[in-house]
């Protein structure tokens, strides 16, 4: 956190006008403590300012954003990552956030809501927009309800439980947290948690779809 | 526009008419809500296709649907009842529009 309360942010993004179109767009809310337009000066840098939120472009020249995350999260897991893209490629998105991501965005989000998801990542929480929770439930079709007993599946990791289902179904119909708490009855808090057991899963699962899902999708 | 997609099927007769009625719903969207984006969520499972359209444009009341509006909404309806399918219409002045609309899939493919 900076001495003011405002987000510590560094900026990864091979494209000048778009890194300076982020800084114009989050102005004074945010504080941007560097920028980088390729791998390794971005890892560098994040390396020593040690911002709070990097945002993220996947398509990195030089190994893409994948790389970064390798470069900086074993020494500094405090660092945390919101990934940022055009191209919606699911193999691509899956990447980064296995790496260790918080949240993948598409770069047509407005300035208000790229705030919030930062803030939302700098407190440790999950990101995911509308494209990120069709991916997910694409790659963990079948619901822990009626596929516990499939060989192999472990339901901590594996499966989404139906609340995390329907949490993410309406996330994918557009529905901001607050949105998804109101109807489901439940609080933002409790959205926030489901969405970041959901990222854990996503991150964690050993499950072989979603490696078959993502390269099937490839060749699409 | 924003599509997003779950899960995927071949083309029926019910899904093509599904479709024709998406459309309906998103240009009604275009034109009337006056918001800059439409979000468009579909997914496939076992027994049904789901469609939902959604705006956070300026809304209205279902219960006082002008005459217009509910021509529209009825040649959403009647396109997707022919196929066994159903439609529900949410919203509120102010809060945009959802439309849901959905058809059962063939036994034979399940």
């Amino acid at each position: 956190m900076s001495d003011q309360g405002r987000p510590r942010v560094f900026l990864v993004d091979d494209h000048a006008m778009f890194r300076a179109g982020v800084r114009a767009e989050l102005g004074e809310a945010v504080d941007v403590v560097g920028e980088a337009d390729e791998v390794e000066a971005a890892v560098e840098l994040i390396s020593e300012r040690l911002p709070g939120v990097v945002l993220l472009d996947v398509h990195l020249p030089g190994g893409g954003g994948q790389a970064v995350l390798r470069g900086v999260r074993p020494r500094h897991p405090e660092v945390h990552f919101l990934a940022l893209s055009v191209s919606d490629a699911p193999e691509d998105v899956i990447a980064v956030i296995r790496a260790g991501a918080r949240g993948y965005v598409t770069k047509t989000i407005s300035g208000d809501e790229l705030l919030q998801a930062i803030r939302r990542v700098e407190a440790g929480d999950a990101v995911f927009s509308p494209r990120l929770a069709g991916f997910v439930l694409d790659a963990f079709a079948g619901s822990a309800g009626e596929a516990t007993l499939t060989a192999g599946l472990d339901p901590e990791l594996d499966l989404l439980s139906p609340r995390e289902r329907e949490v993410l179904r309406l996330i994918a119909r557009g529905y901001t947290y607050k949105e998804v708490a109101r109807e489901l009855i439940i609080s933002v808090k409790t959205v926030e948690s489901h969405v970041s057991s959901v990222l854990r899963k996503l991150q964690l699962s050993t499950r072989h779809e979603l490696t078959r899902w993502a390269t099937a999708r490839r060749l699409v | 526009m924003h599509a997003v997609v779950v899960g995927e099927c071949d083309l029926t007769e019910g899904l093509r008419a599904l479709l024709d009625a998406t459309r309906e719903a998103t240009v009604n969207a275009a034109k009337w809500s006056g918001a800059a984006q439409v979000s468009l969520y579909a997914e496939v499972d076992r027994d049904a296709v789901t469609l939902y359209v959604r705006d956070r444009g300026r809304g209205f009341d279902p219960g006082s649907i002008p005459g217009d509006r509910q021509g529209i909404a009825r040649s959403i309806r009647a396109r997707v009842a022919r196929f066994g399918g159903s439609v529900a219409i949410r919203s509120s002045p102010g809060s945009g529009v959802e439309v849901e609309m959905s058809v059962p899939r063939p036994q034979s493919v399940r």
